[in-house]
């Protein structure tokens, strides 16, 4: 994503960017489910298995940093109207 | 783009709270399309336990160790099917004695059951929805907290929008454009 201000995300980048998230989090979820049913085709015990399963645990992390990324999304947002409203820095930006 | 750098101009405030409505319908139809995915992942993992004893099982509903109440990560649990032998006998108690909810994972003694008020050693089995339903369920909790940021992102365009006001019609900065 190209980010033009550099104080915050400006307001005209927050569909952008939050359509973003919402995409990203569906992947996850959907490799999570390709990653269920990849392993149920494995035997038990096997190294495929097992790094399957091993897999489905990493991935299963990640909606919570989906979370964090999203938060600091609306906090750059919130920062980006602040400093382009009342010129919190330099010359200001767009919202 | 912004000319008037004290507060937000009003005629840039349509654009500005049409942004925040459109981001606000995206996070609510991110929420929608991660219940409905979530509600398709059934019959992805198994669950059971053998002979978990329940204490003293009367007419309220008891829970199983493994049931969405004792083990919230168990979404979309289903089939909740129960073996239910007597403690202290060991003989196998007869379905006509009990109810069980096959959703929520819990077993009550009927009225006038003989086996009322005494322990049970239950084995039961089922399906859920493994960690594909997990990841969804976490993925709701964690865009469930939007909102709250975008009301804050809100509450700070409309104050941009009241001093950009208050700028320009009672001159307190330099000449600005309305």
């Amino acid at each position: 994503m190209k980010l033009q201000s550099k104080k915050g995300i400006a307001l005209n980048q927050a569909f952008g960017a939050v359509l973003t998230l919402v995409l990203v989090a569906v992947l996850v979820i959907v490799a999570i489910f390709l990653f269920v049913n990849l392993g149920a085709t494995f035997d038990a015990g096997t190294a495929e298995l097992n790094a399957t399963n091993t897999m489905i645990t990493q991935f299963g992390t990640y909606p919570t940093l989906v979370g964090l990324v999203g938060t600091i999304i609306f906090l750059g947002l919130v920062i980006g109207v602040l400093v382009a409203s009342f010129v919190f820095g330099g010359r200001g930006s767009r919202v | 783009m912004l000319k008037n750098k004290k507060g937000i101009a009003l005629n840039q405030a349509f654009g500005a709270v049409l942004t925040l409505v459109l981001v606000a319908v995206l996070v609510i139809v991110g929420i929608i399309l991660f219940v409905n995915l979530g509600a398709t992942f059934t019959n992805l993992d198994t669950y059971g336990e053998n002979n978990e004893t329940l204490t003293a099982v009367t007419e309220v509903a008891q829970f199983v160790a493994q049931s969405p109440t004792n083990n919230a990560t168990l979404c979309n649990y289903e089939d909740f099917a129960v073996l239910a032998t007597n403690a202290t006998g060991g003989e196998t108690i007869p379905a006509s004695n009990y109810t069980i909810s096959s959703t929520a994972g819990s077993i009550l003694s009927n009225a006038g059951s003989a086996y009322n008020n005494s322990d049970w050693n239950i084995t039961y089995s089922g399906n859920w929805g493994g960690q594909s339903c997990v990841a969804s369920d976490n993925m709701i909790t964690q865009f469930a907290t939007y909102p709250a940021l975008i009301g804050l992102v809100g509450t700070i365009i409309f104050l941009g929008i009241v001093i950009g006001v208050l700028v320009a019609s009672f001159v307190f900065g330099r000449r600005e454009r309305f």
